[in-house]
């Protein structure tokens, strides 16, 4: 497995965030990860993934490593894409990726091509000896993404990837996550967005309340809809709904 | 033995070096203004040290 999750669970206080989440994902399979309303124990569980916060209970693998016992390994084999590009704005796109490729060991021979390779990719290649700072957040976003797959992952975890894109950047992106999992890269992605999940994902989990609430394939997912719409939407809005139309009442 | 979390690790100083090579490479309005500024400001300070000692 890319990915595997067993019985995950995170709390805060009293407040549990995460409640014995368990999934998997296999090597080039993208998994989408929906969510139900704000809170619903989305990030919390990408970022435990990711080695950025500690579980409080359950055990994570990445490629067969486990996150709490051999974290370097885990974390060298795994790309990470926040929902915010936080990089270095006084750096330029190529010094933030050699840079970036120096923490996973990739030396100074090897990482120029590279570089040059993954911005090219991602439609950056004549930005290269530009500031970040005047980058827009679309083209931050690509540089992030080209970062996490710079070392070659074999399993990367997204979050909300097509946020703040233009469609064009939107289509890119899509294209070489499709690419990237016909090489065997497990990628999990979480998104707000039901038609990205039904264009790109070949399984969803949907999370509602820090607890997987359904998971299969999108026709798996549809059929659980009985409505006879042949949109995610109706489906994700039946198994979430009452959590949606409250909050809609508590604003109006 | 130094446990792994508390050995250092120089190379993440590496974008702050680059930054500040970047920034004295691109020249911007004020920056002679700014330099005077906070050059006295370390000079008033540096005298303050050597007062108090």
């Amino acid at each position: 497995m890319s990915i595997a999750i067993h019985d995950l669970v995170k709390t805060y206080g009293k407040f549990t965030a995460v409640d014995g989440v368990s999934l998997d994902v296999k090597p080039g399979e993208i998994h989408g990860f929906l969510l139900g309303p704000n809170g619903a124990g989305k990030t919390t569980t990408l970022r435990m993934i990711a080695g950025l916060l500690k579980p409080t209970a359950g055990r994570i693998e990445v490629n067969g490593h486990d996150v709490a016992k051999e974290p370097e390994a885990a974390k060298a084999s795994l790309g990470f894409i926040p929902d915010r590009p936080y990089i270095y704005e006084k750096l330029t796109a190529g010094e933030f990726l050699r840079f970036h490729g120096g923490l996973f060991g990739l030396d100074g021979t090897g990482i120029g091509p590279r570089v040059k390779e993954m911005l090219e990719l991602f439609e950056l290649g004549r930005w290269e000896n530009e500031l970040v700072e005047s980058f827009s957040h679309g083209m931050k976003q690509r540089l992030v993404m080209s970062a996490a797959f710079l070392h070659r992952p074999q399993a990367v975890v997204v979050d909300e990837p097509m946020v703040g894109l233009d469609p064009r950047g939107a289509r890119l992106i899509k294209d070489v996550f499709r690419k990237m999992s016909q090489r065997g890269v497990g990628i999990l992605m979480s998104t707000h967005t039901l038609e990205v999940a039904q264009e790109m994902c070949d399984r969803i989990s949907i999370i509602l309340k820090g607890k997987i609430i359904a998971r299969g394939t999108v026709a798996d997912i549809r059929a659980m809809g009985d409505s006879g719409d042949d949109h995610l939407t109706s489906v994700f809005l039946k198994l979430t709904g009452g959590s949606a139309l409250q909050e809609i009442d508590e604003i109006v | 033995m130094v446990p792994a979390q508390g050995k250092p690790f120089p190379y993440l100083l590496l974008p702050s070096l680059l930054a500040s090579r970047n920034r004295a490479r691109r020249r911007e309005r004020g920056d002679l203004t700014r330099g005077l500024m906070f050059g006295a400001i370390g000079v008033v300070v540096v005298w303050a040290l050597f007062q108090g000692s």
